[in-house]
């Protein structure tokens, strides 16, 4: 500590000494220290006077120093402004570029007005260098205080800045006004007919990043006719073979958007011709870049599945490959499988299949069974492929084998059903849900073929009670097929699962279609014979993924994240700004991280899978249930049908639950044990439990007495210390007298008072000292105040309050915690528990695998919290982070939280 | 949009960070070094990853791990790419590999290049020679004085004038430049010899001391080997576009013209390869054969050859034959190379023998690759050629020369 000290000292002596040379050394020092985290900041006024040197390196470290401080020191910046002012009019144009830029970057929102008249100065420089860093000068400004920005005009100079000679200047200029775009109510910048010439020329000359930036808004530009968008590609598609992959991309995206405004096929074929091998160089690059680019080949390959004809080589995977990579080349291989080329793709994916990495092998035994059901001339290939997997007798390797072939099933009914046999001899233990249900498929399904189905059956069922609802649901079905299929054998089987289904299940779905079949079979076993055994509807192969909307939108956002997570932007990214279409309704996106409604995420779903309507409503009923993305084409519809009704009942079930859940807690209210806080030994015979509470908006000590000795107890009386919380008792301990072996309870309300707060070292603790009095005797002793006893009634917050609330508290000041080994991750209990304590849920969203939960709360003394609580149902974890303005609580906050959660 | 970088260690300590927009918490390092450490994977997150509403971009360099923290909806490929960028300024201005130890004895000027090279959210210089005529890689030895800033005032026009990969008033004496095609083949071959796939993928790097704005343009023999191509951007895209030839001026120094990606061998692969790989379940033994021949029609000599057999942990006590080379077995890293110097004209070569698996443990199921690395001089294997590379607006003699190099890149035979 106090060598630290020492040696701040002498720094400080040094950059206030006149030798230069010293002074250069302490200051570069001074920003080492600032890098690794060491709190340099009570040096702010010695720096702050080395700014006047004349030493450009030595400016510019003294300009990194006062960014990072500035913010923490508004009152002194305003003394930085002078020589800013000054350094802005400087005759070298990079010392003024660097005041400017620097000025810009301060974030301090006292220094922005000054930064106005030299911001105008600059922006009209003589020098060009200089008039582009005050472009972007400009839009940083723009993000702390739009009002200010648009009020003094600096929007109409940047506009003007777009016909400057010089085509940086312009560029820049192009890139500011975007960002401004990207983050006003609305648009400050729109190309038009009189200002896209300019912007083509300055996208010839730009450097490589502004050409990025230029393409992008040159991307949400609609051609007012087909000639146009021509010409527009023309001028692109140069840019396709540039060095850097941004651009690359860029183009392509911009490209494919104008070629939705050309129709004729011969010029569309050769623009094709000319993205192709632009796409496919990609792929040179480094990893990072590959995984990028495939994510997007992807998605261009699924609208225009010939784009790549023959390139299917360059997508073969390296030994070297990082598995992200391998995943994807996988993904577009089988895309791009056809009559042509399966033989050796076939080869390729055996190959791969014989790796060590599992999540790879297991996509490869999938990607054979897709190339079989894509092309049928291929499936006898596809088989004798798959079965000599199964030989190889390794776990997950056989169980994706079950589950592809199943799928061949679907696609090929009584053609292939000969294998059968050799895949149940191989039978291992299936451990895998999927791999499980398409194998109790399969055994219901062929029922009749397979000799000893029911002896395979029952041993599935035997451990029904413990199964996943899927593998349920499925062994329910195939239990009736098998039932009418082989009547005599089967009987009892079937009346046990029924009856198991029907009585014991808490799950609705599997319940109600038990009683579906049930009613079936009691009312007309043939009919029901012929609506179970039906025909199905065959499975399809088809390379797209995606709803042709959804697809749109992600190809429309192509060098965009969504692009790499496949999900449309306004799903996953704050404040997000989608690149609109002209056709398309601005969202109302201020909910941001909070537009979270169920339904929307279930149109999202439904929006993802491509598909196809089947009229038959009991499809999933006779059907398989677990999906792979061939059957979803074809019974997602259904099956959503059933998902929602599924979850709805789920809903309700948990709302009876949480009713009796509820009364439960608030009984236990009342019912919370008492802590004992004064022993009788201790109190000479008086005891007393006690423990806080909240009730009616007020905050009650209720305490519990009981007297011990022998004789009347009486004079109480109880004073809290000062405490943290400024926590008061109200009221008298008890009034009267205690008779001897009485109990009494009594609740005293402890209103919080500031002037009993107690502010020592800013230590924050939740222990109440507090002196009971009784016959003139006193006695010390302490208890724990739990924080949610603070919380307020009022605390609940709507959204959009919560989100503006939630952006005006800087990430930095976030706090994180991880609360692990939860017994209930259930979402609705959580909300319970912590309603309960006045814990106010806002919203909830889900965001890949984890459930996110918004809270607020309010106490008297730090005002609203904003919590937020991603839930992790895998490994029963929570992601805890709060945002606070006053932060000293939180860490009392979250170890509440983990308590209150961790209660039964 | 950006937010910020940040440059981690191998024990997930912050380097360095700098930000641009507001300032990241420390937190969301700490959550993404959890992430990437789980489960040993370090090697396989894919490089864009989502944590608590941020999007981090990584890339693994040098045992640096870099990461940018962005929160707005942008192009992922811009950061890696601004990254990879970072990354070659870095190791130009240490003049070594940016380290843990060459960053930290550079701090202070690694923070005047990042802030250099983006401003707020925008990349903008990133080109070297441009960086280093603002920044001053000698600023050390030389105390900076009013001249020297004074010299620099005439930079700020030269950088926005025309080019912004060129300054004006570049001298050298003499002048050269010269150029290296480099080949790189890749190709994966089967146990028969017969190739599943192949392809090259090149690049021509430029040396260039060259005074004032030459002009250059270069023209090939058969500019559709470049079809599939990405040029620098000094290379005007426009001309290539009409006329299919280069027309440039190139940036002062080292750089890379151009890459370009073929998959016609126009001629076939230059080196025979056949094999075979068994693991033997009783004897507990790798059992292999390797061939190499260099195919006839070659003109070239095929140099510097090895193949290197990457085992299973634990193998032993190899027993080796071979008709030309050297074997080597490393009992660290397990791994079996064959170097031969220099592959004869017409006859094939081989290596033969085993290898002892570990007493325990299961005999492994996958065989094992060989990557072959050989070089070629004086022959592009694409047949590629420069015929004309014509100097303008310099009067001076000029020295000038085009090498070829063909060369093994990912080059493997499947057992």
């Amino acid at each position: 500590m106090s060598k630290q000290r020492d040696e701040l000292h002498e720094l400080r002596l040094k950059l206030s000494g006149e030798n230069a040379s010293h002074q250069k050394e302490a200051v570069k020092q001074v920003v080492a220290y600032m890098t690794v985290g060491k709190d340099v900041s009570s040096l702010f006024t010695e720096v702050l006077k080395c700014m006047t040197t004349e030493d450009l390196e030595m400016k510019k470290l003294v300009y990194l120093y006062l960014m990072t401080y500035a913010k923490f020191k508004p009152d002194l910046s305003i003394l930085v402004v002078n020589s800013f002012i000054q350094d802005a009019k400087d005759e070298n144009p990079l010392v003024r570029a660097l005041a400017i830029r620097t000025m810009g970057s301060i974030r301090v929102e006292e220094v922005t007005e000054y930064l106005c008249q030299p911001l105008r100065r600059c922006l009209k420089d003589d020098d060009p260098y200089v008039k582009k860093t005050a472009a972007l000068c400009v839009a940083k400004l723009f993000e702390m205080d739009p009002e200010l920005i648009e009020s003094q005009g600096f929007i109409e100079d940047l506009l003007a800045l777009i016909t400057d000679s010089n085509s940086m200047v312009v560029s820049n200029a192009l890139a500011a006004l975007q960002e401004i775009n990207s983050v006003a109510s609305k648009p400050v910048f729109v190309i038009d007919k009189k200002n896209l010439s300019k912007i083509l020329n300055a996208m010839g000359e730009a450097n490589e990043w502004s050409q990025v930036f230029i393409l992008d808004t040159l991307s949400t530009y609609t051609p007012r006719n087909e000639r146009e968008a021509e010409s527009l590609i023309e001028r692109i598609i140069p840019r396709m073979s540039h060095k850097n992959a941004a651009v690359v991309l860029s183009s392509v995206r911009a490209i494919l958007q104008f070629m939705s405004n050309i129709k004729s096929k011969k010029v569309l074929e050769t623009y094709y011709r000319k993205m192709a091998p632009s796409l496919v160089s990609l792929l040179t690059n480094p990893p990072e870049v590959q995984y990028v680019a495939l994510k997007n080949i992807n998605l261009v390959v699924q609208k225009y599945p010939t784009i790549l004809k023959g390139s299917h080589k360059v997508f073969f995977c390296r030994y070297n490959d990082p598995t992200y990579v391998k995943m994807e080349k996988l993904e577009i291989l089988i895309m791009l499988a056809n009559e042509d080329n399966v033989e050796a793709l076939l080869k390729e994916f055996k190959v791969y299949a014989q790796e060590v990495d599992v999540t790879f092998v297991r996509k490869a035994v999938r990607a054979i069974g897709l190339a079989a059901i894509k092309i049928p001339s291929a499936t006898q290939r596809c088989i004798k492929h798959l079965l000599s997997l199964i030989k190889s007798q390794i776990h997950y390797v056989t169980q994706e084998v079950v589950v592809v072939v199943k799928d061949i099933f679907r696609k090929y009914p009584n053609k292939y059903e000969s294998i059968i046999g050799t895949l149940c001899n191989s039978l291992t233990t299936l451990d895998d849900i999927e791999s499980k249900s398409s194998m109790i498929w399969i055994i219901g399904q062929y029922a009749d073929r397979i000799e000893n189905s029911e002896e395979l059956l029952e041993s599935f069922l035997e451990t029904f009670d413990e199964e996943n609802p899927e593998v349920q649901l499925q062994l329910l079905t195939s239990t009736v097929k098998l039932f009418l299929h082989k009547p005599e054998d089967s009987q009892e089987l079937l009346q046990d699962v029924l009856s198991t289904a029907t009585q014991e299940s808490e799950n609705p779905d599997l319940r109600e279609r038990a009683y579906i079949y049930w009613r079936m079979l009691s009312t007309d076993p043939d009919v029901a014979k012929e609506i179970i055994l039906g025909e199905k509807p065959l499975i399809e192969g088809t390379n797209r993924k995606y709803h042709i909307d959804l697809l749109e939108t992600l190809l429309f956002n192509i060098p965009s994240l969504s692009s790499v997570f496949h999900k449309p932007p306004e799903n996953f990214v704050t404040n997000v700004k989608v690149f609109l279409r002209e056709d398309e309704e601005i969202e109302n996106d201020e909910e941001g991280i909070l537009q979270v409604e169920e339904e929307r995420e279930k149109e999202q779903e439904k929006q993802q899978e491509e598909t196809t309507n089947t009229n038959q409503n009991i499809g999933s009923l006779i059907d398989f249930n677990s999906e792979s993305k061939q059957q979803q084409n074809q019974n997602t519809q259904q099956q959503r049908t059933t998902h929602v009704v599924q979850s709805q009942d789920i809903r309700q079930n948990n709302n009876v639950n949480q009713d009796e859940y509820g009364m439960g807690l608030s009984k236990m209210n009342v019912d919370i044990p008492k802590k004992l806080i004064l022993d009788a030994e201790k109190g000479e015979g008086l005891e007393i439990k006690g423990i806080f509470q909240r009730r009616e908006n007020s905050i009650f000590y209720e305490l519990s007495l009981t007297n011990k000795t022998q004789a009347p107890i009486g004079g109480f009386a109880c004073v809290f210390n000062t405490n943290s919380f400024g926590l008061k008792p109200n009221g008298w301990l008890l009034d009267g007298v205690l008779m001897p072996m009485q109990t009494r309870g009594s609740s005293i309300p402890c209103p919080i008072e500031t002037s009993h707060i107690k502010h020592q070292n800013d230590q924050i603790s939740n222990l109440i000292q507090l002196a009971i009095g009784k016959d003139s005797q006193v006695y010390y002793c302490q208890d724990e105040v739990p924080f949610h006893v603070l919380c307020t009634e009022d605390g609940k917050l709507g959204r959009s309050e919560f989100l503006k609330a939630w952006k005006d508290i800087p990430d930095e000041v976030e706090s994180l915690k991880e609360i692990t080994d939860l017994t209930e991750s259930n979402s609705n209990i959580i909300k319970l528990k912590l309603e309960n304590k006045n814990i106010f849920f806002v919203a909830k969203r889900k965001a890949d695998e984890l459930e996110i939960m918004y809270f607020s709360l309010k106490t008297e003394m730090a005002g609203f919290v904003l919590l937020e609580l991603a839930i992790d149902h895998n490994s029963n974890s929570i992601q805890l982070a709060t945002r606070a303005n006053n932060i000293d609580f939180v860490g009392m906050l979250e170890l509440e939280i983990e308590k209150i959660l961790k209660e039964y | 949009m950006i937010k910020s970088l940040f440059i981690l260690n191998t024990g997930g300590d912050i380097v360095l960070e700098k930000h641009w927009q507001g300032r990241t918490g420390r937190n969301i390092i700490t959550q993404f070094w959890k992430e990437i450490t789980k489960e040993n994977r370090t090697k396989d997150l894919p490089p864009i990853v989502r944590i608590r509403r941020q999007t981090i971009v990584h890339l693994r360099k040098y045992n640096l791990l870099y990461l940018i923290v962005a929160d707005q909806d942008t192009s992922p490929l811009l950061f890696i790419e601004f990254l990879n960028r970072v990354i070659e300024v870095f190791s130009n201005f240490f003049s070594t590999e940016p380290t843990e130890t060459s960053l930290k004895e550079n701090l202070p000027k690694a923070f005047e290049l990042l802030g250099e090279m983006m401003d707020n959210v925008f990349p903008v210089t990133t080109e070297t020679s441009m960086l280093r005529d603002m920044i001053g890689a000698t600023m050390k030895s030389t105390p900076n004085t009013i001249e020297n800033s004074k010299k620099f005032g005439t930079l700020s026009s030269d950088q926005v004038g025309g080019l912004p990969w060129r300054r004006k008033n570049i001298k050298h004496s003499p002048n050269e430049i010269f150029f290296d095609v480099i080949e790189s083949i890749n190709a994966t071959i089967e146990r028969s010899g017969k190739c599943l796939s192949s392809e090259i993928i090149s690049k021509i790097v430029c040396e260039s001391k060259l005074s004032g704005m030459p002009t250059l343009t270069m023209v090939f023999n058969n500019s559709s080997i470049l079809e599939d191509v990405s040029f620098h951007q000094c290379i005007n895209l426009d001309t290539w576009e009409r006329r299919k030839i280069l027309d440039f001026v190139p940036p002062d120094g080292a750089f890379e013209l151009l890459s370009y990606r073929s998959n016609r061998m126009q001629t076939q692969i230059p080196l025979y390869t056949s094999g075979r790989f068994n693991w033997s379940k009783k004897k507990r033994k790798g059992k292999f054969e390797i061939i190499l021949q260099v195919r006839n029609s070659l003109i070239k000599s095929i140099d510097n050859v090895s193949v290197l057999i990457p085992l299973v942990r634990g193998c032993s006590s190899p027993a080796i034959k071979t008709s030309n080379g050297a074997v080597f077995f490393n009992d660290q890293t397990f791994e079996l190379k064959w170097e031969i110097k220099k592959m004869p004209k017409n006859n094939e070569i081989s290596m033969k023998g085993s290898i002892k698996l570990p007493n325990k443990g299961e005999i492994p199921r996958e065989k094992p690759v060989a990557i072959i690395t050989f070089s070629i001089e004086g022959l592009c294997m694409s047949g590629l050629k420069v015929t004309n590379l014509n100097i303008s607006k310099l009067k001076k003699k000029i020295f000038k020369g085009v090498k070829f190099i063909s060369k093994s890149g990912n080059f493997t035979l499947k057992f």
